[in-house]
C-alpha cells in the first residue's frame, strides 16, 4: 500500500488548491503605513551613515593636524638648563620642568638660562617626523624610572628624566628617545624598531638593549640580539654584537671598552680611570636611587681607577671600603661613609 | 491579472504607488490569509502573518525579477512569515515521538477509500489546525507547499530525518482523524 501515491498530498493539494479565506478586517491601511515607515527608517538610517562618514573624516583630520602640530608644541616649549659647572645641558620637557626648576634654584650653583634652541628645534621637528602614523604615544619618567610597555608589546624601563615618543604604523615601529632607556623589543622582522636618538637612529627586529641619547651624545649597549647603529648626519653604520658598547657624537660611531657609567643602573658596571672618589659617588647616586653621606669630604677629592661588574651597591661599598680604607655604614637607602682616608693608597 | 497588467503593477509599487499596492493587495490577500490560515492556530494570528508578510513584499518588491509567478513568490513570503511567527511564538516544541500515534502499521484507512469531494474543506482545515505544531508545519510544508525534507530541515531548523518522521506521523494522524469524523467511506 505504501507504494501508492501519497494520497494526502494529493488530497491537501487538490483541497488548497484554490481555497481562499476572506480576511476580518482590511489590512491594507496597517500595511501601507508599514512600508512608508521602513521608508523613513531606511532614509534616516542612510542619513545617519552619512553623519558617521563625515564624523570620522573630520576625526581623521583633526588627529593627524593635532599630531602634527603638538610635535611642533612641544619642541618649541623646551627649554635648555646649562649646568654651567660642568658645561653640560639638559632638555627638559616642559611637564618636568616644575621640578627640575626647583631642584635647580635649591641648588644656587647653577643658573637658568633660556637659550637660543633653534638647531636644537629643527632637529627635533626633523626627527618628529612620522608619515602615516597610526598613533603616537608620549612617556615621562620625571622622578622615578617608569616601567612601559608600548602598543606593540615591547617593554621598556624609561630612566627618570627621560622621555619617549612611540608610534607605530604597520611598516615599522618607531621611538624617538631623549634620556635614558632600556628596551626589550618584541620581535617582528615585518616591522622594524627604530629608536631615534639626537645622533643616531638604532634599527633593531626584536633583541635588549639599553640607550641614551642626550645633549652631546647618544650611547647605546647591547644585550641581546644584534641592532643596526646608523649615524644620522654622515648615514654610516655600525653593526652591533652583544655586550658592545657603542657612542654616537658629531664625529660619528665608536665602539667603547666598556659600557658607560650612566647605564649602571641597568647593566651594574661602573668603571673608571683616575677619576675622583666624588664622580664614583655621583654615579651610584643616580643609578641605584641611593642616598650617600660623607663624613669627611676630602676624601672626595682622592683619585680612583678601578671596575665594578653587575654589581649592587653594597657590593661596590664593600669594595670601596677596603680600597678607600674607610667605614660604610647602611641605614635604609642612606649610606654613611666614616673615616679619613688620605689618599695614599 | 494578467502578466502585463501585473507587470505594470509592480513597477508602480517599486516607486510606492499606494493604488498599485492595493490592487495586488487585494488580489491576493485571500488567499494567502488561507496559506497563513494552514500554519496558524486562529484566523487573528493569520491576519497578522499575513500583514507582516505584505509589508515585507512591498519593501522587497525591488528584487522581484518576474521570474515565476508573483502569486508564488508572494506565499512563500507568508510561508517564511508563519515560521518567524511561530518560532517567536513557540516556547517549546510540544513534539516528541512517544506524543501520539502507537506504531502499530495496521493502516487505519485504506487509502483507496479515500473520496476527495466527500470531504469539506473546512474539515481538511480544522484537522491540519488540531495537529500539534510542528506536525502541522511539516506537513504543510511538504505536502501543500511542495518543499523538501531537506529544506523544511533548514527552514525549521530540525533534522531531515525529524522532518520525515514528522510528516509520516501527521498523515497517519490525519487519516485517522479523517476516518474518525465519518464523512469518509462508503
Amino acid at each position: 500500500m505504501s507504494t501508492n501515491k501519497d494520497v494526502v498530498k494529493d488530497l491537501l493539494q487538490s483541497k488548497f488548491k484554490d481555497d481562499t479565506i476572506q480576511p476580518s478586517r482590511n489590512l491594507f491601511d496597517n500595511i501601507y503605513e508599514g512600508v512608508k515607515k521602513g521608508e523613513k527608517q531606511m532614509k534616516q538610517r542612510y542619513i545617519w551613515y552619512k553623519v558617521a562618514a563625515a564624523l570620522i573624516l573630520l576625526i581623521g583630520i583633526g588627529s593627524v593636524l593635532t599630531i602634527t602640530f603638538k610635535d611642533t608644541y612641544t619642541t618649541t616649549n623646551e627649554v635648555v638648563i646649562n649646568n654651567e659647572k660642568k658645561g653640560d645641558s639638559v632638555i627638559i620637557p616642559q611637564k618636568q620642568q616644575k621640578d627640575f626648576i626647583k631642584e635647580k634654584q635649591l641648588d644656587k650653583t647653577s643658573t637658568l638660562v633660556q637659550n637660543d634652541t633653534i638647531n636644537l628645534k629643527k632637529k627635533r621637528t626633523q626627527k618628529a617626523v612620522v608619515t602615516k602614523v597610526l598613533s603616537i604615544k608620549k612617556y615621562n619618567a620625571s622622578e622615578l624610572s617608569k616601567n612601559l610597555t608600548l602598543a606593540d608589546d615591547s617593554n621598556v624601563i624609561l630612566y627618570k628624566n627621560s622621555n619617549l615618543n612611540f608610534a607605530m604604523d604597520d611598516r615599522k615601529r618607531l621611538v624617538n628617545l631623549n634620556g635614558n632607556s632600556f628596551f626589550e623589543v618584541k620581535k617582528d622582522k615585518k616591522k622594524p624598531f627604530v629608536v631615534k636618538g639626537n645622533y643616531s637612529s638604532i634599527r633593531v627586529t626584536g633583541t635588549s638593549f639599553i640607550a641614551s641619547s642626550r645633549e652631546k651624545n647618544d650611547h647605546i649597549t647591547l644585550f641581546e640580539g644584534s641592532v643596526d647603529v646608523f649615524h644620522t648626519q654622515t648615514g654610516s653604520k655600525l653593526s652591533m654584537v652583544p655586550g658592545q658598547s657603542v657612542v654616537i657624537d658629531d664625529k660619528g660611531i665608536r665602539l667603547l671598552k666598556k659600557s658607560p657609567n650612566h647605564f649602571a643602573w641597568k647593566t651594574g658596571n661602573l668603571s673608571y680611570q683616575n677619576a675622583t672618589v666624588e664622580d664614583v659617588l655621583k654615579d651610584m647616586r643616580e643609578n641605584f636611587d641611593i642616598k650617600i653621606n660623607v663624613q669627611n669630604p676630602n676624601i672626595l677629592q682622592c683619585s680612583y681607577t678601578g671596575s665594578f661588574r653587575k654589581s649592587s651597591p653594597q657590593k661596590i661599598f664593600n669594595i670601596l671600603e677596603l680600597t678607600l680604607k674607610v667605614k660604610i655604614e647602611q641605614k635604609n637607602n642612606i649610606f654613611v661613609i666614616f673615616g679619613n682616608s688620605t689618599c695614599t693608597d | 491579472m494578467n502578466k502585463i497588467e501585473q507587470k505594470k503593477l509592480v513597477e508602480a509599487c517599486k516607486n510606492q504607488n499606494r493604488y498599485a499596492m492595493e490592487k495586488i493587495y487585494n488580489f491576493y490577500v485571500s488567499r494567502m490569509i488561507t496559506v497563513s490560515m494552514r500554519y496558524c492556530k486562529n484566523l487573528s494570528d493569520a491576519e497578522d502573518v499575513v500583514q507582516e508578510a505584505f509589508i515585507k513584499v512591498f519593501r522587497n518588491i525591488k528584487n522581484y525579477n518576474h521570474n515565476g509567478k508573483l502569486g508564488h513568490w508572494i506565499e512563500r513570503i507568508v510561508v517564511n512569515c508563519s515560521i518567524d511567527y511561530w518560532h517567536k511564538k513557540k516556547k517549546v516544541i510540544p513534539i516528541d515521538s512517544t506524543e501520539f500515534i502507537k506504531d502499530n502499521e495496521d493502516i487505519l484507512v485504506s487509502e483507496y477509500d479515500l473520496r476527495q469531494e466527500q470531504i469539506p474543506i473546512e474539515l481538511v482545515r480544522n484537522m491540519i489546525s488540531e495537529l500539534p505544531e510542528q506536525y502541522r508545519f511539516v506537513l504543510n510544508l511538504y505536502a501543500v507547499e511542495g518543499y523538501s525534507h531537506k529544506e523544511i530541515g533548514e527552514m525549521l531548523k530540525i533534522k531531515e530525518s525529524t522532518s520525515r518522521s514528522n510528516y509520516t506521523r501527521a498523515r497517519k494522524k490525519l487519516l485517522e482523524n479523517i476516518k474518525n469524523s465519518g464523512v469518509l467511506l462508503r
